[in-house]
């Protein structure tokens, strides 16, 4: 069989899933997932639950209508802890907290665009710390000064 | 048609972002530049300079737009839905606020510059009774 056989199968695959809203296709903007995630990046991502490291897409707790994408930093049965890869220029749980595991609908499986770094997403950088472990606060303000924005 | 092309086009943008409110408000900002206004209606008044009074119009309109461009920021980055509650017509003097700064920008009337600092004197009476000056300013407003 020739290698080139497969592409249609497979688009077939991906239409299908689509179609039944199981898988989509997502642009990246922002610099809070470098180097992992740069802006214009494309990914392939699919209705399943977050895990601990999984990069992952959430609505903003304090704009709903704009979807994140970090990476889960910890997780329990009921809340996860999101980090942007890149901790100087991230808004992420150190500034809003935790969230409830529902916030967390998408995860990205795949990067198929640019195609110089197609491929699985890799593991976290060594650099994602936890405050608890160390990590530097990198873009927190007062709560007072969130709430109800 | 679902070609590759279509299947591959993203459907959505999703957002890696970082922001950075400081969390600095204060109406004096707003204050200060429409004090300019006034004092520039005023100088305009008495000079016969007719390249000075040119200037004055300029630096007038700059300032009066900086005047609706702080009180904008007050507006939508330190006045939250608990100060709605607190004070239902603070739209509404936001509102008219910043029209009036839009007419202190388009006349030469002092009346109207005058009227823009009581709107704002009102609007900072609100920002201190909602605790801006501790809640906002590094050390509480400097007296």
């Amino acid at each position: 069989m020739r290698p080139g056989a497969l592409v249609w199968p497979l688009l077939a695959l991906l239409a299908w899933a689509l179609a039944r809203r199981r898988l989509d296709v997502v642009e990246v903007r922002g610099r809070s997932m470098a180097p992992t995630l740069l802006p214009g990046d494309r990914l392939l991502v699919a209705r399943l639950p977050p895990r601990v490291g999984d990069v992952v897409l959430a609505a903003d707790p304090r704009a709903p209508e704009r979807e994140l994408i970090k990476r889960v930093a910890s997780a329990d049965d009921r809340r996860v802890v999101l980090r942007g890869d890149n901790a100087a220029a991230s808004t992420d749980a150190r500034t809003f907290g935790s969230l409830p595991v529902d916030a967390v609908r998408w995860r990205a499986i795949g990067l198929y665009w640019p195609a110089s770094r197609i491929g699985r997403l890799g593991a976290p950088p060594p650099a994602l710390k936890l405050l608890d472990e160390g990590g530097e606060p990198a873009c927190t303000f007062p709560d007072a000064l969130i709430a109800g924005q | 048609m679902l070609t590759p092309r279509a299947i591959l086009r993203p459907t959505r943008v999703v957002d890696a972002h970082c922001d950075i409110p400081c969390g600095v408000y204060d109406p004096e900002q707003a204050r200060i530049e429409a004090e300019s206004c006034l004092r520039i209606i005023e100088k305009h008044e008495a000079s016969d300079d007719k390249l000075f009074r040119a200037r004055c119009i300029h630096v007038k309109e700059e300032r009066a737009e900086l005047v609706k461009h702080h009180l904008d920021v007050l507006w939508h980055d330190y006045f939250k839905p608990e100060h709605l509650e607190q004070y239902p017509n603070l739209h509404d003097t936001f509102w008219k606020a910043t029209k009036q700064a839009s007419k202190v920008k388009q006349s030469l009337d002092a009346g109207a510059a005058k009227e823009l600092l009581s709107m704002i004197d009102t609007i900072d009476a609100m920002w201190k009774a909602t605790g801006g000056p501790e809640k906002t300013r590094v050390n509480g407003r400097p007296s």
